[in-house]
């Protein structure tokens, strides 16, 4: 924002620290709709580092005006999503509720977007090496998920899903980055007014 | 008792918590005005007990008093002219306040970027909620200046 309010050329937002990473929501948004056709109505499952993740923040601001879209925050307590994003939800009377283990939840997900707890998000390395190991994605885990259900993750990955996990057809974090490929590639040529 | 005489035009802030005159002062931005001030301080109050007065001899118009909503509900502005009180100015919640509050999260652009000026938005007119502008945390009371 800051170097949008300096600059005389357009700025392209591709993350601000913990708060917002709109390009990778438009990426997100269209892997959803690319895969089940639709935006609206399904339940989806963020996990990991909801408090200085800023994908998952920018995913819900734009998520909120589809219908029927229903949130399940799982996260340790000291990475629960901020007090602005769920106030925002309150306001708007969306369904959403906060849990710790991603075990309980998993047969209601029609998505699960996986983050890293990254360690640069950290004050010390104590709390880091306590919680990043809290919330990995197995195929046991997968397990007890929809057949139907994809997993979605931002990349790149530190440990929090397995690799055994990958040839799962419901892994659809590959086909994201591609996404994110051709998303980018779209908002370039938007902003350079260039058709193709 | 100190006693300090009437204005003719201008206007005065009344029942200012005790000591908080010279901070409204500053945010007022007083100091850049070529007017004449007067602060009173520890005034006697039959309500308050001791209050801060500020008379301040300028065309209200040329002043933005919203901020004292922010700081100070219990304020009292009165409209001088021809040496008497003609209103009572209403203050509303400015939608923006700049460096009057700081934004305290360290991973805030304006933690890390000095010069910045520290800029909240009113996110929520009822609950009086303030937000920063880059970052979005909420203001709380221990960030007050």
């Amino acid at each position: 924002m800051v170097a949008a309010e300096k600059s005389g050329i357009p700025v392209i937002n591709a993350g601000d620290g913990g708060h917002q990473h709109p390009t990778q929501t438009l990426t997100d948004l269209l892997t959803i709709r690319s895969m089940k056709n639709t935006l609206s109505n399904f339940t989806i499952g963020l996990c990991g580092d909801l408090k200085f993740g800023r994908t998952v923040h920018s995913l819900i601001n734009a998520l909120v005006r589809y219908e029927g879209i229903r949130f399940i925050f799982i996260s340790p307590q000291e990475l629960r999503v901020p007090d602005y994003i769920t106030d925002m939800l309150k306001e708007k009377n969306i369904p959403y509720e906060e849990v710790i283990r991603l075990e309980n939840v998993m047969p209601q997900l029609d998505f699960l977007y996986m983050t890293r707890v990254q360690k640069e998000r950290f004050f010390n390395e104590e709390d880091y090496i306590r919680l990043k190991d809290f919330y990995i994605l197995d195929k046991d885990k997968l397990a007890l998920a929809k057949e139907d259900m994809l997993v979605l993750h931002p990349l790149p990955r530190v440990n929090e899903i397995s690799v055994e996990v990958d040839d799962d057809p419901r892994a659809a974090y590959f086909k994201q980055a591609q996404y994110g490929v051709y998303v980018r590639m779209a908002l370039i040529l938007t902003l350079l007014e260039i058709t193709v | 008792m100190l006693n300090v005489g009437k204005i003719e035009e201008g206007f005065v802030l009344d029942h200012i918590k005790a000591g908080k005159s010279l901070s409204l002062y500053e945010h007022l931005q007083l100091d850049k005005q070529d007017c004449t001030v007067a602060i009173i301080k520890n005034a006697r109050s039959n309500k308050m007990g001791k209050k801060d007065i500020l008379k301040v001899e300028c065309d209200i118009d040329t002043m933005d008093l919203d901020v004292l909503a922010f700081l100070d509900h219990n304020i009292t502005v009165n409209v001088i002219k021809n040496g008497e009180i003609v209103a009572k100015k209403e203050l509303v919640l400015p939608k923006q306040i700049k460096n009057v509050i700081k934004c305290h999260n360290p991973r805030c652009i304006t933690s890390i970027e000095q010069g910045l000026p520290h800029i909240f938005v009113l996110a929520d007119e009822k609950k009086e909620v303030y937000r920063c502008k880059y970052c979005e945390e909420k203001y709380s009371e221990a960030a007050k200046n």
